[in-house]
C-alpha cells in the first residue's frame, strides 16, 4: 500500500468537532455510563454471561451506545442498552457453550444445585451466586421479566415498553416467573436438581 | 391494572428474601471506568466518521475513518519500549459479589438479534474500541517529547484508577482537539506515573491512535506490532487494525 492510497490528510480544524457539541456528547455518554453501567453488567450476568466475560460484554454494550449515541432518544437509553445487552448476551452464551466444560461430574452438578443454608445466604456473595443459579434454570423470557421487575425494580409499564410487549403479557410472564422461581428454590432446598420445566 | 408488589416484600420465605435482596450488586468501579474509556474512544472515532472528515475521505467504511486520515510517511519518532504491566493485578470491587475473574480472552463474535424484545435494533457490530482483559500486558511506547503533565510519584494499580482515568481523558481531549503531539506527551507522562497502570492497554491504543493522527504511521505500526505480538488475543486487535487501516 502506498501513500497515494490514502486520501488527503484533513486539517486540524476538520479533525476537531466543534468543542461545544463534543463536550455535550461526551458529557451525555459519561452520565449514561455512570448511571447504567451496573445495570448492563448485572443484566449480562443474569442472562447467562459468565463472570469472566461480563466486563467484556458490558464494554461492548457501552461501545455500541457510544457509536449510536445520536440515534438514541433521550429517555430511551436504558431500553437501548437492555436490548443491546440481550444481543451481546446471546452471542456470548453461544460462544461459551462451544467451550468444553471443566467438569460434567454428576456429583459436582448436584452439589452446585443444592441450596445453601439460611446462615450461608447471609453472605451476600453466596446469596448472589445462588440467585444466579436459580435464574439460570428459568426460561429466558420469564427470567428477563423477573429480573427487570423483582431485581431492577422497574414498573410493569416500563418493562412493557422496554420489551415491546403489552402490560398484560408482562403481568402473566411475571406471574409464571415467580411460580418458577419459587418452585426452583423449593427444589433446591430439598436438594434435588431443578428441572427446566418448572414449576 | 394495579402494579404487583415485589416478591421480596410479599414472600415470607426467608431464603427467597435473602436471594432477592442480593440481586443488585455493583460492578467493579475500574470496569466501569475502562468501559467509559473505550466508549469515549468510540465516540471520538464516530464523530470523525460522521463529520466533515468522512466527506473528505469519501469512502469511509464504518468507523474506520481514523485509519485512513493520516499517513504522511514521517520518520519514526522512536523505537518501541516495552513495559511490563501488572494489569489489573489487584483490582478491587467495592460492593461486588462474584467479582469477575479477569483473564485473557478473545473478542466475542458479532452478535445477532435476540428473539425477545422488539425494541429498535441495536446491532452489535464488532466493537472496535473493544474491551480488554489480560493478566499480562506489554504495551509499547514510542519516545516523545517531555510531558506537559507533570509526572507525580509512581502509583499503585489498586488506588490509581481515577487518576489514571483523568490522565487518559486529558490525552483523549488533546487528541480530540487535534493536538496529537500533546496527547503523546500526556501518554508519556501517564506511562511514567503509572508504570503498572490498570489502564495500560487503553493507553497503548490511545498512543497508536495519536501516532496515526500525528502522521507518524511507522511508529504507530511498530507500536501496534509490539502490542499485538505480545497480546495476539487482545480484544483491541480489531480496534488497532482499524486505526491502521489493516482490517481484513
Amino acid at each position: 500500500m502506498s501513500e497515494s492510497d490514502f486520501p488527503p490528510v484533513p486539517s486540524r480544524a476538520e479533525l476537531a468537532e466543534p468543542a461545544r457539541a463534543r463536550s455535550a456528547r461526551d458529557g451525555r455518554l459519561r452520565e449514561l455510563v455512570d448511571e447504567h453501567y451496573d445495570f448492563v453488567w448485572r443484566t449480562l450476568r443474569y442472562l447467562g454471561v459468565p463472570d469472566a466475560n461480563a466486563e467484556d460484554g458490558a464494554q461492548k454494550v457501552v461501545c455500541v451506545l457510544a457509536r449510536r449515541l445520536d440515534e438514541v432518544e433521550k429517555g430511551a437509553e436504558r431500553a437501548f442498552l437492555f436490548s443491546t445487552a440481550l444481543r451481546v448476551a446471546a452471542t456470548m452464551r453461544r460462544s461459551d457453550r462451544r467451550r468444553p466444560r471443566a467438569s460434567s461430574d454428576d456429583d459436582v452438578e448436584a452439589l452446585a444445585h443444592s441450596m445453601p443454608s439460611t446462615e450461608e445466604l447471609l453472605d451476600e456473595r453466596r446469596a448472589h451466586e445462588t440467585l444466579r443459579r436459580v435464574l439460570d434454570e428459568m426460561p429466558l423470557e420469564l427470567r428477563v421479566v423477573f429480573v427487570l421487575f423483582e431485581l431492577e425494580e422497574l414498573t410493569s409499564p416500563d418493562i412493557a415498553t422496554m420489551l415491546g410487549i403489552p402490560v398484560g403479557t408482562v403481568a402473566s410472564r411475571l406471574r409464571r416467573a415467580r411460580e418458577t422461581f419459587q418452585a426452583i428454590v423449593r427444589r433446591m432446598k430439598a436438594g434435588a436438581r431443578p428441572r427446566r420445566d418448572e414449576p | 391494572m394495579s402494579e404487583p408488589t415485589r416478591l421480596s416484600l410479599e414472600t415470607e420465605d426467608e431464603t427467597e428474601q435473602l436471594l432477592l435482596r442480593a440481586g443488585r450488586p455493583h460492578a467493579p468501579r475500574a470496569a466501569r471506568e475502562r468501559a467509559w474509556m473505550a466508549a469515549s474512544g468510540v465516540l471520538a472515532s464516530s464523530s470523525l466518521a460522521a463529520g466533515s472528515v468522512a466527506a473528505k475521505v469519501g469512502s469511509v467504511i464504518g468507523g474506520k475513518a481514523i485509519a485512513v486520515i493520516a499517513f504522511t510517511g514521517l520518520a519514526a519518532m522512536g523505537g518501541a519500549m516495552v513495559l511490563h504491566q501488572q494489569h489489573r493485578a489487584s483490582e478491587s470491587a467495592p460492593v461486588q459479589p462474584s467479582a469477575p475473574v479477569m483473564v485473557q480472552r478473545a473478542p466475542t463474535a458479532v452478535a445477532k438479534p435476540a428473539p425477545l424484545p422488539s425494541i429498535a435494533p441495536a446491532p452489535v457490530e464488532s466493537v472496535e474500541a473493544a474491551p480488554m482483559a489480560s493478566s499480562s500486558v506489554t504495551p509499547p511506547r514510542a519516545a516523545a517529547p517531555a510531558a506537559s503533565v507533570a509526572p507525580g510519584p509512581t502509583e499503585s494499580a489498586t488506588s490509581s484508577v481515577p487518576s489514571e482515568l483523568a490522565a487518559l481523558q486529558q490525552a483523549r481531549a488533546a487528541l480530540g482537539a487535534g493536538d496529537p503531539a500533546r496527547a503523546l506527551s500526556m501518554l508519556d507522562a501517564y506511562g511514567a506515573r503509572f508504570p503498572h497502570g490498570a489502564m495500560a492497554q487503553e493507553a497503548v491504543v490511545l498512543r497508536i491512535e495519536a501516532l496515526v493522527r500525528a502522521g507518524d504511521r511507522p511508529a504507530a505500526q511498530r507500536a501496534a506490532d509490539a502490542y499485538l505480538g505480545a497480546n495476539p488475543q487482545s480484544p483491541y486487535v480489531d480496534r488497532i487494525r482499524s486505526l491502521l487501516g489493516t482490517n481484513p
